[in-house]
């Protein structure tokens, strides 16, 4: 294993050699086509990637490949959707960041990669806005309930699990505070997803409620207190999110004062 | 047999009253066909049906569970493809994915079922969320403007499948501004006039002649010289 560590470590460190070696070929090469000319040469490369540039905003040439999500419930559109590049990007990155303090021996290196990396990642994911149209699809205000509670642990839980797992496994000696990590952000999640549809339609509002109460449970977090108030602001925060969103999808809205009329009574067409 | 009745149904925004006292009946085994002028209040009426937005009055949904209701300008999520978005509608409406159903569908309307639906063009998206309707069996169907933006035969194709669904007892209503359209395949239609008269009438060819008359007589009033 410490081999394989060391000649991980060798390689990694002749990565900027390379780069090095590569731009300098590069730039003697430009060197020599605008006749050793150093101004020239400058001036020819800022051109051509301000042409690049150029080109791509003009002919807004975007690489769009389809991904496969083997993460996700095929159903869970949020996860699909606007930040289907970003959580695979950001699941990378972190599982590179880990190699790295594995290599390095340091253990908090690897947990600020794990929170950091992917509270963005859930909070662009669940935070995305849709219209009514969207949850008025929803069958009943049961099944939505159900539904996307389902989504977010079954997600979070695939999406997280391989990372938290390689962690424990990495750094055995820190396996219980990697552990209790896991069912932090499953709680999290879900309060990220009750607090965006209790306060929907307004993600702006929803946003601030949700940080504020993030410092609000992190402050009575360290005392006691939080293992009371935890609970009771998710329970608090549930029963908004049920009545918000009973309102947007329920059928009945009747209003008040209806006045009786015989159902044949049709006016006339003028 | 399904039912909706609307009893003295009145929608305002703001000061502008849209639908005043509106008494209707509906029962399934019928297309229904709602038409009426531009900011008449077509879209209005076939939210409060669905009961999507608040109203004064009693619309009563008898053996009506499922609803599904296509807007007139349907809106999709950047960055999810056609198959994802069926697949999300039916899970939302707790329907099993019929692959060969969806497959028998999608060889009539010919969608790109694994592109993202935000390259489509404005009839291909129309056509992915009526493709998404007819997957979920729905009691009441609500399609507001549904021939706009459809070729001829995907409008033709439509119409047909309609039909097929109105002898399964699913309860159709359709808002559009082609009359000729919907006097061939409506049994009922409602006109919605100036956001506060309203008819329901099972004779569509008086009405449709009512209308040409009115048409003919309006421009010959105005004694245009074109």
């Amino acid at each position: 294993m410490n081999v394989f560590k060391n000649k991980l470590l060798v390689r990694l460190s002749l990565v900027p050699v390379y780069i090095r070696r590569v731009g300098f070929y590069g730039y003697s090469f430009i060197f020599r086509i605008n006749g050793n000319n150093p101004e020239k040469s400058v001036s020819t490369i800022f051109r051509t990637f301000y042409s690049l540039l150029d080109l791509s905003a003009q002919h807004s040439i975007k690489f769009r490949p389809i991904l496969p999500s083997p993460f996700f419930i095929k159903s869970s559109y949020l996860w699909h959707a606007q930040q289907r590049y970003l959580l695979p990007t950001l699941w990378l990155l972190i599982a590179i960041i880990i190699g790295i303090a594995y290599l390095h021996d340091n253990y908090n290196l690897g947990m600020v990669a794990l929170a950091g990396g992917s509270l963005p990642g859930f909070l662009a994911t669940i935070m995305e806005t849709e219209e009514a149209d969207f949850v008025r699809i929803y069958i009943s205000t049961k099944h939505f309930v159900a539904r996307t509670l389902l989504e977010t642990l079954y997600n979070t839980s695939l999406y997280l699990s391989p990372l938290v797992v390689t962690l424990s496994i990495l750094f055995p000696a820190e396996w219980m505070v990697t552990l209790l990590f896991f069912p932090a952000i499953l709680l999290l999640n879900v309060q990220l997803l009750w607090t965006k549809y209790a306060f929907y339609p307004s993600a702006l509002l929803a946003g601030v409620i949700f940080f504020c109460g993030l410092l609000f449970q992190l402050a009575l977090g360290i005392t006691l207190y939080g293992l009371v108030i935890v609970p009771v602001y998710t329970v608090v925060l549930y029963l908004i999110f049920l009545k918000n969103i009973r309102s947007t999808i329920s059928l009945d809205k009747t209003s008040i004062n209806i006045v009786r009329r015989d159902v044949n009574d049709y006016s006339e067409f003028k | 047999m399904k039912e909706l009745i609307i009893e003295s149904l009145n929608k305002s925004y703001t000061k502008t009253t849209v639908l005043e006292n509106v008494s209707l009946h509906y029962r399934s085994g019928a297309i229904n066909g709602i038409i009426g002028s531009n900011g008449a209040g077509k879209s209005t009426l076939l939210n409060c049906m669905a009961g999507y937005i608040p109203y004064h009055g009693k619309i009563d949904r008898k053996n009506i569970e499922t609803i599904g209701l296509l807007t007139a300008n349907p809106y999709i999520f950047p960055r999810i493809t056609g198959l994802e978005f069926i697949r999300f509608c039916l899970s939302a409406k707790n329907c099993k994915e019929d692959k060969q159903k969806m497959d028998r569908l999608n060889r009539l309307f010919e969608l790109p079922l694994h592109k993202f639906a935000d390259r489509y063009s404005t009839g291909m998206l129309k056509k992915l969320h009526l493709l998404a309707l007819l997957l979920q069996q729905n009691d009441m169907l609500l399609l507001d403007e549904p021939f706009n933006g459809l070729d001829i035969l995907s409008s033709a194709y439509l119409s047909e499948l309609l039909q097929e669904l109105k002898k399964q007892d699913t309860l159709i209503f359709i808002s559009s501004h082609d009359l000729d359209h919907l006097v061939k395949i409506a049994g009922t239609l409602t006109i919605i006039e100036n956001g506060t008269t309203y008819m329901k009438s099972e004779q569509l060819s008086e009405i449709q002649k009512k209308i040409e008359m009115h048409a003919y007589d309006k421009v010959k009033s105005l004694n245009l010289s074109l």
